[in-house]
């Protein structure tokens, strides 16, 4: 799913309620049937969260900083360093693995924003403009990861980008300032 | 999980090069007092021996002031990593890494709290060199010694507290630092506002943070004491997990969802 609009109308507030971030004034949220308030920790091991900015240690090293992350979603010890180097493949972050994160490119850091909220393969997924700061061959390369995992994980993802929506979405929420309007993608053209 | 955010704050402390940098300095301070509270008491000997008075300790004339300005150097270290712990994390918006992970507020700051006390518990250890100099050389009251340190210990661990709570409200790293530090010389202030300003309310001096160090340095280990410093820090950890808990309903932004 996919939520566009211009700036300020609500993408990233919307993220953030979803991940636990906001309080809303009314209502509830549900992560894959729990309440993400009442039930926050069980709800909150399902969600990968990608904010903007990605939420990096810059004093680590990528293997360190994925270990962290990984620590602090209970993956098994036995399973992390896998699913770390999986995830690294998968981002081409494998040669990198030993830098500080400090000293990286804006499109290498958002990759490990990327990795992070991935790594533990949560059922829902949330991108706050996930491709911003990558270069065209990176974001094909992301956009195919994510196609991949589409299966696997609700991914709700905000972009100003029409041509990633029509590639990766299936259904468009678009937000203007004075109302909200839902599109299914297989039926109409955005 | 707690040990895992401790581990990571202590680490970071040191990858960051903050502690080093603390660490010096620290030592630098300390140096210069214990250089000074030597050569004062080695002149004090030498007029006491030529009186023949022998009751004379070192451990009292040079020890107790050396933990008391430790004490006092701590009021200015721990603001700064406090503000380390969640502030910083605020700014550099690291603490949604933590707080969009599948655990509790609780782990999240009684992790950071071990893991900034270890790093202070660190940044004491040298203290301990400069008894040992003495210790080769002359008599020392370990026992004093010490309580004196388990005291600076429990001082620490207080002030730790207070500031992770102050460091939990705040965005700007050097706006938490001066309102912790103004808090903690406020709550020392009470000790003299009782005793001079007003004398009619002395019980208030039974709050002040530095009053209850005293017992300790003196080589005394009081078990009022003891429950004061643990009961504020409890108190002040207690109400920093409410506010994180609370962190998303004081955001700017709130969405009605229905």
């Amino acid at each position: 799913m996919a939520l566009i609009g211009a700036n300020g109308t609500g993408k990233t507030t919307i993220l953030n309620l979803l991940a636990g971030l906001i309080y809303p004034q009314s209502g509830q949220i549900f992560i894959n049937g729990f309440n993400l308030h009442l039930e926050s920790i069980i709800a909150k091991q399902h969600i990968g969260f990608l904010p903007d900015p990605a939420p990096l240690y810059l004093e680590l090293t990528i293997r360190e900083y994925l270990q962290l992350v990984a620590k602090l979603h209970h993956i098994p010890k036995n399973e992390r360093e896998i699913t770390i180097d999986n995830i690294m493949e998968d981002l081409h972050l494998t040669s990198y693995q030993h830098y500080l994160i400090g000293i990286l490119s804006k499109g290498l850091k958002q990759r490990i924003g990327i990795a992070q909220a991935m790594l533990h393969s949560p059922p829902v997924l949330l991108l706050d403009e996930p491709t911003q700061g990558l270069d065209p061959t990176q974001i094909e390369a992301f956009q195919l990861l994510l196609r991949e995992r589409k299966g696997n994980s609700a991914i709700i993802l905000s972009t100003h980008y029409l041509n990633e929506v029509e590639f990766l979405c299936d259904h468009i929420i678009h937000l203007n300032h004075q109302d909200v309007k839902s599109y299914d993608i297989n039926h109409c053209t955005a | 999980m707690i040990s895992t955010i401790a581990q990571h704050e202590f680490l970071k402390l040191f990858k960051t090069g903050k502690i080093w940098k603390l660490l010096a300095i620290c030592q630098f301070i300390l140096g210069l007092i214990f250089y000074w509270l030597m050569e004062e008491y080695l002149f004090k000997k030498q007029q006491f021996l030529l009186e023949n008075n022998s009751s004379f300790g070192i451990t009292e004339e040079v020890i107790h002031p050396l933990l008391a300005w430790t004490a006092l150097l701590f009021f200015f270290i721990t603001p700064l990593l406090a503000t380390h712990s969640l502030t910083q994390e605020r700014k550099t918006h690291t603490l949604e890494l933590y707080l969009t992970s599948p655990i509790s507020s609780a782990e999240i700051i009684i992790g950071k709290f071990i893991g900034i006390f270890l790093s202070q518990i660190f940044l004491l250890l040298p203290v301990f060199l400069m008894p040992l100099l003495i210790a080769l050389q002359d008599r020392l009251d370990t026992g004093q010694f010490l309580t004196g340190f388990f005291g600076l210990v429990l001082l620490i661990s207080t002030n730790l507290s207070i500031g992770i709570f102050i460091a939990s409200f705040s965005k700007e790293p050097l706006i938490a630092t001066l309102a912790i530090l103004v808090s903690l010389f406020l709550l020392t202030l009470l000790e003299w506002m009782g005793r001079f300003l007003m004398p009619s309310l002395h019980w208030v001096t039974e709050f002040a943070l530095l009053y209850h160090c005293k017992n300790f340095l003196s080589g005394l280990i009081n078990s009022r004491d003891i429950i004061y410093y643990g009961f504020l820090s409890f108190v002040f950890l207690y109400l920093s997990i409410v506010r994180l808990n609370k962190e998303s309903h004081f955001k700017k932004k709130s969405w009605n969802i229905n």
